[in-house]
């Protein structure tokens, strides 16, 4: 029978190398064995998709690559999760809304930093994509949020970046929430513009940004 | 500066050649005016500028060609497109598109979900379909309109299309879980994009081409699936285009690209349009001796968000890295000019395209640069 660190070792290894059909057996065997699911997640899914994102960040991973890798994670996720004690926490807890904003259905970049923050451990909530922009306020207030994450590809829906900041003033919670920006059209000196707390370019340091912006320690 | 200044410097810097003239003789090697200019698929930006939204200018030929008739008065920019823009080959086979008021359109939702609908798109016949040849009408129209002036068709690159008509996670996903799938759509968009080509050449006896393959850069594909699934078809576009058109096409891809130069130095093109995320001296040290290069002014950064002064040190900039690439530069955005900008900032990019690239020849760095420069050290001497 295979001891804990070569199933942990295998999950990992699986996520790495794209694995999304095989890595729910191991995950089966992980439990049977009666190992802990919350470890199985940590030191075997996520282990996997650190090394995918290390990878992303020497240009030897490409979005294609995270993606299959991902998909691989979560396949292992379906099967650990449902032994995690009720109360538990993947991470830190901070929160975060994330969406595109209004006008724009260009996605594939938010759905991958969403990816990233989760594998970090933040609780992530999904807006999708032309999201309204009062939704991205109400939500963060709905949930306590700590952190607002808006993305664009189009010039022309770049502004709403702009009038979300401005609502969030309105409502007296700016000060409490955290803004990042991102997108193809986007940089750090439109981000400074309107008001952003942070910008990055990709899904990788996104998640550097954040955890920068909400004080955890790396 | 401020824009009266602005005008009557431009003054100071006419213009002496038509454009067909400068293009002809740059390219022959002989001095030109000034640098040969492009400011990237700037017309729905120019209806911006003159008062039309982006549906006026799309629905309507009375405005579209009212936009060309100014931009010709007032910038001294002539040209005419009708091609297939990104999305125009997925909305001719089924994907939803939004057209917004005023904006680019966007997918809503790819026609091909599932692979087993792909036999019954791939027999839709592109010489008959009805976007095609609306498309191909509007083009009739702008040259009745505009007899003197050259049409142009632009194309969207195979991975672009294909990412336009199934969804682009899905295309992700299927470089390792359905190659031989994809490999048949990819053939299929160069198939019926080439097709166009033909129905374009019948019309107006061949013509310039750009591809657009935003989905093609590095960022998104990497080398593995870039030579995989993208470089064969873009060969076998680029091919066909040219024995279509009669000459060979030119390609921007948005993006980093620079982990793909030295094999897309390969493809046999007229010019590469370069983003502004690139550094234009490195292109042109690897790509300037395959073909001719473009770029790449900051479009968001620089010519929507920027001052007067902003473009103009950035045109002067990329003159001074791009003008001495072997095959020839056009001084360029490095990606679409946004809805939005202004009328100042284009006249800074064409004072400044007058200015600095005054006195232009292939390969060498133009006499504005030049004299410039040398006005300055002599000053710092005296």
């Amino acid at each position: 029978m295979a001891t804990k660190e070569e199933l942990l070792q295998k999950m990992s290894d699986y996520v790495f190398e794209m694995e999304d059909e095989d890595i729910a057996d191991v995950c089966e065997e992980y439990i049977e064995a009666g190992y802990d699911p919350m470890d199985g997640i940590l030191h075997g899914l996520v282990d996997g998709m650190n090394r995918a994102s290390d990878m992303y960040d020497r240009e030897e991973y490409f979005v294609t690559d995270l993606l299959l890798c991902s998909d691989a994670m979560y396949a292992g996720l379906d099967v650990l999760r449902p032994h995690l004690p009720e109360d538990a926490s993947l991470g830190q807890s901070k929160k975060a809304v994330i969406g595109v904003v209004e006008g724009d259905t260009h996605d594939i970049g938010k759905n991958l930093v969403k990816i990233m923050m989760e594998t970090a451990g933040f609780e992530m909530y999904d807006l999708g994509r032309d999201v309204p922009l009062d939704s991205f306020v109400e939500k963060a207030k709905e949930v306590d949020a700590d952190l607002i994450m808006m993305s664009t590809l189009m010039t022309t829906t770049m502004p709403g970046m702009r009038e979300v900041i401005n609502k969030l003033k309105e409502q007296g919670i700016r000060d409490s929430v955290k803004v990042m920006v991102g997108g193809s059209p986007i940089s750090v000196k439109y981000a400074e513009d309107i008001g952003a707390d942070g910008y990055s370019r990709n899904a990788v340091e996104a998640v550097e940004v954040a955890k920068k912006l909400c004080g955890i320690a790396e | 500066m401020n824009y009266e200044e602005l005008k009557k410097e431009m003054e100071k810097y006419p213009e002496t050649m038509s454009e067909g003239e400068r293009m002809q003789k740059y390219a022959a090697g002989e001095t030109v005016d000034h640098i040969p200019f492009s400011i990237q698929s700037n017309e729905e930006a120019m209806a911006g500028i003159f008062g039309y939204t982006t549906a006026q200018w799309r629905n309507d030929v009375k405005v579209h060609i009212d936009v060309i008739k100014r931009r010709k008065e007032e910038f001294n920019i002539g040209g005419l497109a009708a091609g297939l823009r990104l999305r125009t080959m997925a909305q001719a086979v089924g994907s939803e598109i939004y057209f917004p008021e005023v904006g680019i359109d966007r997918v809503t939702k790819p026609v091909l979900d599932d692979y087993s609908k792909l036999p019954e798109l791939m027999k839709d016949d592109p010489k008959k379909n009805p976007v095609f040849l609306s498309v191909l009408q509007r083009g009739i129209d702008l040259k009745e309109a505009f007899p003197e002036m050259g049409i142009a068709m632009p194309v969207a690159g195979p991975f672009t299309n294909a990412s336009c008509i199934r969804p682009v996670e899905k295309i992700l996903r299927d470089t390792v879980k359905a190659p031989d799938k994809l490999n048949d759509l990819l053939k299929w968009c160069v198939e019926y994009t080439v097709a166009y080509a033909e129905m374009f050449a019948a019309e107006f006896g061949g013509g310039g081409c750009t591809i657009c393959d935003p989905v093609s850069c590095s960022d998104i594909l990497g080398m593995r699936n870039y030579k995989k699934f993208s470089e064969p078809y873009l060969e076998m576009l680029i091919e066909g285009l040219t024995q279509a058109l009669g000459r060979k096409p030119g390609i921007h891809i948005c993006g980093k690209t620079s982990p793909l130069w030295e094999e897309m130095s390969k493809l046999r093109v007229s010019s590469f349009s370069v983003d502004n995320m690139e550094d234009l001296s490195k292109a042109r040290d690897v790509m300037g001796p395959h073909f001719g290069l473009v770029g790449n002014v900051a479009p968001v950064d620089v010519m929507l968000n920027g001052t007067i002064d902003d473009v103009i040190a950035t045109c002067r900039e990329c003159i001074i890295k791009g003008s001495e690439a072997e095959n020839g530069y056009t001084l360029g955005t490095g990606c679409q000019v946004p809805i939005g900008t202004s009328r100042e900032n284009f006249d800074a990019f064409i004072y400044a395209a007058r200015r600095y690239g005054r006195g232009a020849r292939k390969g060498c760095l133009p006499l504005g640069i030049a004299e410039e420069a040398l006005a300055e050290v002599i000053e710092t001497k005296e």
